[in-house]
């Protein structure tokens, strides 16, 4: 019985001996796997690190051109590079190795423009979104953004220097950001308007005011629906010109200049224009007045594929004045504007007077930057007159802007892969 | 034949049964063991599989290689529920925006298993037939975060408010020693694509 217990014995040994290796075979395989897993996800984050790096490198200097190899990080090496393409946009290329593992992590920037914010404000003064205002489109405020209640905001807000109160949300105060929100973030406005400048006396048309006769200088722009603009140039009360010109005949570029006077304008715009007001060292000039409705031929509310742009870009303030002999001439009920607005040091807001009484809406589709807040109502002993304003963003300005829009300093990150 | 060897076969015997005994736990032992090791091995091996695609599609979430075709980073995800996210990408980086959908099925759709809790996850692109993954899914949850970090609660109406995604993935081996499972999870915290919040 001894010897048939020993073979016995022995007999389930050897199996269980060649049982072993295969079941410790698979445990070094699910080890294997394991570790080719963390391998691959360990060569991903080094290169995404370097990705950010270099990002970091391209939002301080924008127009840094670099080229980085063999940085150690995490027991795995990255390297990381720009290359110039040819639509002027910055690819960031970043490759991490981790022990034979090679990942790739591409980005590219490009120059951001005013246009793309549905509101851009570089001081909201004492000024607060709250319950009821609604904004549609990026938006971003250069300093402390004030809120109370619960405004909405459907595109991302940026600020630089938080919110107020500044942990949300606190109390009453219960912002919607349903686009996101980020605060940190500097996006100054330029400190001139030379780069419009430029444009105008390269391809594009610049008004320059004669020394006689005296009084601000003026040039009315009427846009008309067939692609010409009838300008008419005033200095005081006297008219220098009047002509009706095809706007690609006028300025090529798109881009016309009035340097040293105000720009008065109205119409259908068919096209792309940018028309600037600059103050030309005067106190009185570099501003704009919307005296009626601008309308694009083809409304990119309804056509999203519309090519009509309007960019109006000044000094200092963009207004709705009152009209001609008001009180008795009143005010239109509503007002549309479909166009880019751009105030470098002032505001963008309507001539307030008690008699106008309560009008209608401000309709506005396009993208708003300014200095700071302006306003379109006021309140009085006999309630509150002016316009209610009725602001929607111009999906289309975030690919396309009009000619020779205001660009930020900043790079945005225009696609990400990895 | 004395007492002495009637005693010697009475031990042997109780010898022998102990022997028996440990040899027939031993081989119980030795096939739970293979069986529950190829189950833990095959269930991990295929959760790395479907994670490196998920990750891959998730990674690549609101990106295409012509930025012109998708300019509003937050017009990328198209509807989000608890287990079903479809969004906007570029599958194979060639410039043309693709619709990625992700949706886990009920778990009487996978019926070939002995498992009663796994799942087919349909991976549709376009409009193509979805592409069944019989990985023994079992869990496939999102959970959704707004911009300040609040949860929001799918489905989501309007998924322009998502900010960042939790993914939890469970899987099941298909058959069970003893009514045990082999199961494995993985969980991707705050899992965000770049291009989600780019502008």
């Amino acid at each position: 019985m001894g010897k048939y217990s020993l073979i016995l014995i022995l007999g389930f040994s050897i199996i269980v001996l060649g049982l072993l290796p295969l079941i410790h075979g698979r445990a070094s395989r699910s080890y294997e796997n394991y570790l080719d897993y963390y391998g691959d996800g360990l060569a991903h984050n080094i290169a995404a690190s370097g990705a950010n790096f270099g990002a970091n490198m391209l939002f301080a200097n924008p127009s840094a051109e670099f080229s980085y190899s063999n940085l150690t990080m995490g027991g795995g090496k990255f390297s990381f590079y720009t290359t110039i393409q040819p639509d002027s946009t910055i690819l960031l290329t970043s490759n991490g190795k981790y022990r034979g593992t090679e990942k790739t992590v591409q980005a590219t920037f490009g120059r951001s423009s005013f246009a793309k914010f549905g509101v851009y404000l570089a001081t909201m003064n004492n000024i607060y979104w709250t319950t009821g205002d609604t904004v549609r489109g990026p938006c971003h405020i250069q300093n402390v953004m004030n809120l109370n209640g619960t405004p909405v905001f459907f595109g991302k807000v940026t600020t630089l220097a938080g919110t107020y109160p500044s942990s949300l949300p606190s109390g009453s105060t219960n912002p919607k950001f349903y686009g996101g929100y980020q605060s940190g973030i500097s996006v100054p406005l330029p400190p001139n308007l030379n780069s419009l400048q430029s444009a105008a006396a390269s391809g594009g048309k610049i008004f320059t005011p004669p020394p006689t006769p005296t009084g601000t200088y003026e040039v009315r722009m009427k846009f008309n629906n067939n692609g010409t603009i009838k300008y008419s140039e005033y200095k005081g009360t006297s008219k220098l010109s009047d002509t009706t010109v095809s706007i690609n005949l006028l300025a090529p570029n798109g881009v016309v200049l009035v340097n040293g006077g105000n720009i008065r304008t109205e119409g259908t715009v068919n096209g792309r224009v940018t028309i600037c007001a600059t103050s030309g060292g005067l106190t009185e000039t570099g501003n704009a007045y919307i005296s009626g409705d601008i309308r694009y031929n083809e409304d990119p509310a309804q056509h999203p594929e519309s090519d009509d742009y309007l960019g109006i870009v000044t000094e200092r303030d963009v207004t709705i004045p009152l009209p001609p002999g008001f009180p008795a001439n009143p005010c239109p009920n509503n007002i549309m504007i479909q166009a880019c607005v751009f105030s470098r040091t002032g505001k963008f807001s309507a001539e307030l007077d008690y008699r106008m009484g309560q009008l209608g809406n401000v309709n506005f589709y396009g993208s708003m930057s300014s200095y700071t807040i302006g306003a379109f109502s006021a309140s009085g002993s006999s309630g509150t007159y002016g316009y209610y304003n009725n602001f929607q963003f111009d999906q289309r300005l975030l690919l396309e802007t009009p000619p020779h829009y205001p660009k930020t300093s900043l790079l945005e990150i225009l696609s990400w892969k990895e | 034949m004395g007492n002495s060897t009637i005693l010697d076969i009475m031990v042997s015997f109780v010898v022998a049964g102990f022997l028996f005994l440990m040899v027939i736990r031993i081989s119980g032992g030795t096939a739970e063991a293979t069986f529950v090791s190829g189950n833990d091995l095959t269930v991990q091996e295929n959760l790395v599989s479907f994670v490196r695609i998920v990750e891959n599609d998730f990674r690549l979430l609101g990106y295409c290689a012509n930025h012109k075709k998708l300019p509003d980073p937050l017009a990328v995800i198209l509807s989000a529920d608890s287990n079903r996210i479809k969004f906007l990408t570029d599958i194979e980086s060639d410039g043309e925006v693709d619709t990625l959908e992700y949706a886990l099925g009920d778990s009487t759709s996978l019926r070939s298993t002995s498992n009663p809790k796994d799942r087919p996850l349909y991976r549709t692109v376009n409009s193509e037939p979805p592409i069944a993954y019989l990985f023994g899914i079992t869990k496939f949850a999102f959970e959704y975060y707004s911009t300040l970090g609040d949860t929001l609660v799918p489905p989501i109406s309007d998924p322009r408010s998502i900010h960042s995604i939790n993914l939890t993935i469970g899987l099941e081996s298909p058959s069970a020693y003893d009514d045990k499972y082999s199961s494995a999870y993985w969980r991707q915290l705050r899992l965000t694509s770049r291009n989600l919040n780019n502008r």
